[in-house]
Parts: C-alpha cells; structure tokens; sequence
C-alpha cells in the first residue's frame, strides 16, 4: 500500500511538467525572423492584408505577404531569452503591436530602462518575446 | 492509509484525465472547424500571403473566419455534424482534414471524401432541423453514428434522402444506445430512399430510427444489410419500408413497419445470383436471414418479399398482419 502511494504521488508531481507541452506559436517571416506568442487564449483573423493575432500579451500584427510560416513550440517565452539571444549583444526593444521601443548595447541594459510589459527583442536577425516585471 | 491512497489515486486519475488535453489550433471557415492537435502539426507554410497549409490542408486565407487555440482535446478520424434550425455547425479532425470537401447550405451538409482517403472516417450526426440533410460520397468504409438526430429534408439541395451516402463500401450504421433518431425524406423527390446507402450497411447498437420515406423507400441499401441491437422503426413509405439486395440478416434487434405502399421488407438478388456462401462472402442469394430480434409489418402488400428464401430461425419472431 506504501508503494502504490508513493507511485501515485510522485506520478502526480510529475504532471504539471506534462501540462501545456505546446505553450507557444511561433511565427516566421520570409527574412527568417522569428516570433513566439504564447498560445494561451491566442486567436487570429485576417484583416485586409494582415494578420491579426491576439492573445493575453496583447495584438500583433503580421504582414500576410511577409509570413513564411508558423509552428507550435515548447520554448517558453519567459526563459527562451537565455537559449536563444546573446546576452552581451545589442538588441532592439519593439512594442507588442510593432512600435519600435529603442535600440540597446546588451539586455540587461534594455531590461534596466524599459517600463513593465511584454515586449518583442530583436536580435541579430532573431526575435522572442519579453515580459519585464 | 487505504482512504489516503484511494483520495491520491482518484486526483491523479482526474489530473491525468485534465493532462490529457493539449492544445488544438481551431481554424473556422464559415461553418465548418477544422480541429488541429499542436502535437501532430508541424511546420504549418504561408504562401504568397493567400493560403496556410496545416496537415497538407491548404486553406485560402480569405476563407478562414477565424484560428484560436483551445486546450481540448482531438478525436482523430471524426467529423461531427450538429444540426440546429437552419444552420448545421460541422468540425473536422486535422488528420483527415486533407480528404475531405465541405460543401454546405443551411442545414444541407455535403462531405466528399477524396479517393486517397486511407482512415476510416467516423461522422457523428446530431442536433435537429426542419430543413436539412446529410450527403456523403467517397470510396472507403465509413461509420455514420446518429447520437440523437432529428432531420427533415424539405429542399433537395445536394440529395432529396435526409441522409444518402454514395459510397459503395461497407458502411456502419450506429444508432447510439439510448438515443432517438428521427428521419424525414423530401416528398416528390428522385430519391431511391429516406436513408439511402449504396454499399453494403451494417446496423447496430441499441438506439432507435425512426424513418418516414415520402417518395420511395424507407431505407434503401445499394447491397446487402445486416442489424444488431437497433431498433427501426418505419413509419410510413411510399413503397417499401426496407429494400436491399444481396442478402439481408437479422441477428437481433426490433424492426416495426407501419403504412408502407409495397412490402414491408424486399431483398432482390443485385446482379449474379450466388446463392448462400459460407460466412456470406460475395453472397448474392436475396435471402433474408432472420436470426434473432422481432419483425412487426402491418399493412403490406407483402410482409418480407424475397428473389431468394426466408430463413427464421426459433429465436427469432416474425409478424405479418
């Protein structure tokens, strides 16, 4: 009986690990630059010559002629920074809805001047979502 | 300890059933949403601007209403169709997406599936509409399960039959257990019947049809029939309550055939006759085997009319008045 309940309660802890697996939507243009969404409550029309995506970050907008395609991921956007963007370069800050923030020599430093709020980095051709808090 | 034990299985139970769901890319276009797992989509292209292709799903861009992403969960090879008043809302599993072409006006849904389809497709038929109809044309075996449907077809759009699938291979019938289905055919149509399937048919679970053919037959099968369980009960028809060819076997079940203009069950030979053949492979006898269940036909010119023998067995009751 011990073991049945050791089983069923490391099985348990070991679900929230399993849960939302495909978390994120990823969005690449023909320039090979990248954009993960969080799928979370994300819907999407189309609008004229855009795509029109929304979910709890907010709207972004996407050029239909400029979509290359999209893929479901596991990255989170939260931690995908570290995997993904160099640290010690410069990046560029851009609104959710495109609006360029600024330009700045590394991350810490974007991190340090900009207000709370999900942002698009830009880096070297790459781009991931950021949330400052 | 066995209390805890049971508490700690019975949420693990549940948080496994909740993990189970995953995400799901929705994409609607007009009344039909095609149902994408995440886990099974891949790279999904734009091109040009004008189309996205998910599981070798080309969409117009134009087309798609909307896309939104949901956690629930995806039956692969399903295709339900919920009829309610004049409008019929229809979703589509992505791993069959491909095959498939949608065609709809108000409630009339037309599904065509292409002839590379290799799953068996199950439709799911539900909901109710005064003006409506089911039409399915392909060339692989396909379950149709009536889960409580009531349909009247009004206007021959795409088949005057409320349900008429053009599909000449083995196609089940599941009328699901305890649930009543309700059929109505167009009046003065040129259908051969209320539920018209060209291939072979095989009834069963334990629910209830109810058919009323205004312009031929109640039910008309391209080849033979068989039945379980279900029970089918044939209001009225214009002529005869049940018509099929090659054989037809009862192996149990309830069939009442009421106010019909020929016989209540006719079964001709289809093209060359077989006689019986072991396990009915390739049969062509016109036989009908009544193995189990009960037949009431009142009013017939003929009770169960046959090119080949009636067989009934002794568990089997067949009344004709």
């Amino acid at each position: 009986m011990k073991k049945i309940l050791l089983i069923a309660i490391l099985s348990a802890g070991l679900l929230p690990m399993m849960a939302g697996e495909y978390a994120n939507l990823t969005f690449t243009n023909t320039s090979g630059i990248t954009t993960t969404l969080s799928a979370v409550n994300l819907s999407a029309t189309v609008s004229g010559t855009s795509l029109v995506v929304t979910n709890d970050d907010g709207t972004v907008n996407f050029t239909l002629t400029e979509l290359a395609s999209m893929h479901f991921s596991k990255i989170d956007p939260e931690t995908a920074l570290e995997n993904v963007l160099d640290g010690d370069q410069p990046v560029t800050l851009y609104t959710i809805s495109g609006t360029e923030v600024g330009s700045f020599s590394n991350l810490v430093q974007a991190v340090q001047q900009v207000d709370k709020g999900s942002y698009v980095i830009v880096q070297s051709g790459k781009s991931q979502k950021l949330v400052v808090r | 300890m066995k209390r805890l034990a049971i508490v700690v299985c019975t949420l693990y139970s549940v948080l496994c059933t909740l993990s189970l769901s995953a995400q799901t890319l929705n994409i609607q276009v007009g009344n039909v949403t095609y149902r994408f797992p995440a886990a099974q989509t891949g790279e999904m292209p734009f091109e040009g601007g004008s189309t996205l292709t998910v599981m070798n799903k080309t969409f117009a861009l134009s087309e798609i209403s909307r896309m939104y992403v949901d956690e629930s969960a995806v039956a692969d090879s399903v295709v339900t169709v919920a009829y309610n008043g004049n409008a019929a809302s229809v979703t589509v599993a992505g791993n069959i997406a491909q095959y498939l072409t949608i065609a709809q006006s108000g409630a009339h849904v037309s599904i065509t599936q292409s002839s590379n389809t290799v799953d068996e497709i199950t439709y799911i038929l539900s909901g109710s509409s005064t003006n409506g109809g089911f039409y399915m044309a392909g060339s692989y075996k396909a379950t149709i399960e009536l889960n409580g449907l009531t349909l009247t077809n009004t206007s021959a759009i795409y088949s005057g039959s409320a349900i008429h699938i053009q599909n000449g291979k083995r196609i089940k019938v599941k009328v699901a257990t305890g649930t009543t289905n309700t059929l109505v055919d167009a009046a003065n149509g040129s259908q051969k019947g209320c539920l018209y399937i060209k291939g072979h048919a095989e009834f069963a679970q334990k629910g209830t049809l109810n058919i009323t053919g205004r312009t031929k037959h109640g039910i008309k099968i391209g080849e033979y029939m068989t039945l379980k369980n279900a029970t089918l009960n044939i209001l009225s028809a214009v002529n005869d309550g049940i018509n099929c060819s090659q054989y037809f076997l009862m192996e149990s079940g309830t069939i009442t055939i009421n106010n019909v203009g020929d016989d209540g069950i006719q079964c001709d030979i289809d093209a060359t006759a077989t006689g019986q053949t072991t396990d009915h492979e390739g049969e062509d006898s016109g036989n009908a085997y009544i193995l189990g269940g009960s037949i009431t036909v009142t009013g017939a010119k003929k009770g169960i009319k046959c090119d080949g023998e009636v067989l009934v067995s002794d568990e089997a009751t067949v009344i004709t008045r």
